[in-house]
C-alpha cells in the first residue's frame, strides 16, 4: 500500500487513532511492580556470556518467517528426495538381502517364476542339459525356450549350499551379462579347493513347488542315483535346505 | 514517556548492557517502560491481573536477552517485540484463554446493560472505551499491531522489523485493522 494511501486511511480513522493512543493511560501500574520484577530477577543465573550468543543467534536467524519457510522447503526436498532410497532399504529389509543386492535378487525371483515350469524339468537326457564335472567344480546348465539359463554351481567350499543362478537371455547394455561374476565367484572358490573332491552332481529335477516367503522345493535326482530335497532361496539362489529324499516325483 | 525521556532511557540502557552490568540496566528499563509494556499488555488481555503478570515475564525475558541485544533495532522495538511475543504466548494458553473471555463477555454485557448517561457523541472518554471493546474483539495479531503502532508509538520501520515484513505490508494490515475495527465499533453501537 502506497504511503499517500496509508495516509488516508489514518486520517480516516483519526478518531480511533486518538482513543488506541489513550488505551494505556488509565491502566494503573502497581507501585511495587518494579521491587517485583528485580526479586524475581535476583536468583536468576547471570545472563548467557555474550561468547556463546551464537548459539541463540542461530535461534533467531531461524525465526524469521522467511527463513522458516525456505528451511522447510529444503526438508521438504531433503526427504522427498531420498524417499526411493528409503524404499530400497525398505524393500531390501524385507527381501532379507542386503540394498546393495536388491536389484539383483528381485531379478533372480522374476526369472525364477517366469521359468518354474521349465526348471522342473531338467533333465541331463535333454540336449537343453549341460554338465561340467571338473576335479574342483561342478557346474549344470539348464537352457529354458524362454532362453534363459539356469547355472547351478557347487564347489567344495560351497558343498553344503550350492548355488543356482539364472542367467536371463537380455544381457546388460554393455553386453556382458551381470550374473558371469556370480560364477566365476563360484569357480574362483573352487580353484582353492583341495584336488580330488568329487560330489555328485544334478542329472534331473524329479518334482518343484513353491514355498512361502519367494523359496522353492525341489526334488532331484545326483549322478550317484541317489536323490534329495532342497529348498532353494529364489533372490540368492542359495540352496538353504538340502536333506536325502525318496527319489519319487512327490514333493 | 516524551521523546526526550525515551531517548535518555534506551541510551542508559544500552550503556549499561554494554558493560554488562544487566541488572541495573534491567532496572533502567523497568523504570522507564513499565507504563508503557504494562498497558500494552492489559490491553492485549484484556485482564488488568493478567496482563501484570505477563508484563513482569516480559521483564524477565528481556533480563534473559541482554546479552544477545545486537544493537541493531533501538531498545524500544527490541523490548515491544519481546513483550508482543510474550503476549501471545500467554493468549495461546486456551484454558486461560476461554476463562478470560468468558470473563470479558460477562463484562461487555454488564457493560451492555448498564445505564449509561447520555453524553455526546464526541466525548473522548466514551470513544475510549467503544475502542477498548472493539479491541477485544479484533484478533490478536490485529490488536497487537494496533496496540504496537498508536498505543506504544513504534514507528513503521520498528513494527515491519518486529514482525519480518515489509513496511508496504505493515500499513496494509493497519488499514485493514483499523477498517476492522470500525465494523466492530459500529456493530456493537
Amino acid at each position: 500500500m502506497r504511503h499517500d494511501e496509508f495516509e488516508q486511511h489514518e486520517r480516516a480513522a483519526g478518531d480511533i487513532i486518538h482513543a488506541i493512543g489513550r488505551a494505556s493511560d488509565d491502566v494503573r501500574v502497581p507501585p511495587d511492580f518494579r521491587a517485583q520484577v528485580m526479586a524475581k530477577a535476583e536468583p536468576l543465573t547471570s545472563p548467557r556470556p555474550a561468547h556463546l550468543h551464537w548459539r541463540s543467534m542461530a535461534l533467531t536467524w531461524m525465526s524469521a518467517r522467511r527463513l522458516r519457510v525456505a528451511m522447510a522447503l529444503v526438508f521438504v526436498l531433503a526427504l522427498g528426495g531420498a524417499i526411493p532410497q528409503y524404499a530400497t532399504w525398505f524393500k531390501a529389509f524385507t527381501a532379507g538381502v542386503p540394498s546393495t543386492t536388491l536389484h539383483t535378487a528381485l531379478e533372480q525371483e522374476r526369472l525364477w517364476e517366469k521359468n518354474f515350469t521349465c526348471a522342473t524339468q531338467l533333465d541331463q537326457n535333454s540336449k537343453d542339459y549341460a554338465a561340467i564335472a571338473g576335479d574342483n567344480v561342478h557346474v549344470v546348465v539348464w537352457a529354458c525356450p524362454s532362453g534363459d539359463v539356469l547355472v547351478t554351481t557347487e564347489s567344495p567350499q560351497e558343498a553344503a549350499s550350492p548355488r543356482s543362478v539364472w542367467v536371463p537371455l537380455a544381457l546388460s547394455p554393455s553386453g556382458a551379462s551381470p550374473w558371469l561374476p556370480l560364477v566365476r565367484q563360484a569357480l574362483a572358490a573352487a580353484q582353492r579347493s583341495p584336488a580330488g573332491w568329487r560330489v555328485a552332481r544334478i542329472t534331473q529335477v524329479l518334482c518343484q513347488k513353491w514355498l512361502s516367503n519367494k523359496r522353492i522345493l525341489r526334488r532331484v535326482r545326483l549322478t550317484d542315483g541317489s536323490c534329495r530335497d532342497e529348498v532353494i532361496n529364489t533372490r540368492t539362489g542359495r540352496v538353504v535346505q538340502s536333506r536325502p529324499a525318496p527319489c519319487n516325483p512327490q514333493c | 514517556m516524551d521523546w526526550n525521556a525515551q531517548q535518555g532511557c534506551d541510551d542508559d540502557v544500552r550503556r549499561t548492557m554494554a558493560s554488562g552490568a544487566f541488572h541495573q540496566a534491567l532496572e533502567t528499563l523497568v523504570q522507564g517502560y513499565q507504563q508503557a509494556v504494562v498497558g500494552f499488555c492489559v490491553n492485549m488481555v484484556g485482564d488488568s491481573h493478567h496482563g501484570e503478570d505477563i508484563a513482569q515475564d516480559v521483564f524477565l525475558a528481556v533480563y534473559k536477552a541482554m546479552p544477545r541485544f545486537r544493537q541493531q533495532a533501538s531498545v524500544r522495538t527490541w523490548l515491544f517485540a519481546i513483550a508482543r511475543r510474550q503476549c501471545l504466548k500467554a493468549m495461546r494458553d486456551r484454558r486461560r484463554r476461554h476463562r478470560l473471555e468468558h470473563e470479558r463477555q460477562k463484562t461487555i454485557a454488564a457493560t451492555a446493560h448498564r445505564n449509561i448517561p447520555e453524553t455526546p457523541e464526541d466525548d473522548p472518554e466514551r470513544q475510549l472505551q467503544l475502542v477498548k471493546q472493539g479491541l477485544t474483539h479484533l484478533g490478536k495479531h490485529e490488536r497487537a499491531l494496533l496496540l504496537m503502532r498508536y498505543d506504544t508509538g513504534l514507528l513503521l520501520t520498528d513494527v515491519a522489523h518486529i514482525l519480518g515484513i515489509s513496511e508496504a505490508s505493515v500499513r496494509r494490515r493497519l488499514a485493514r485493522a483499523l477498517r476492522h475495527l470500525r465494523e466492530v465499533m459500529n456493530d456493537a453501537a
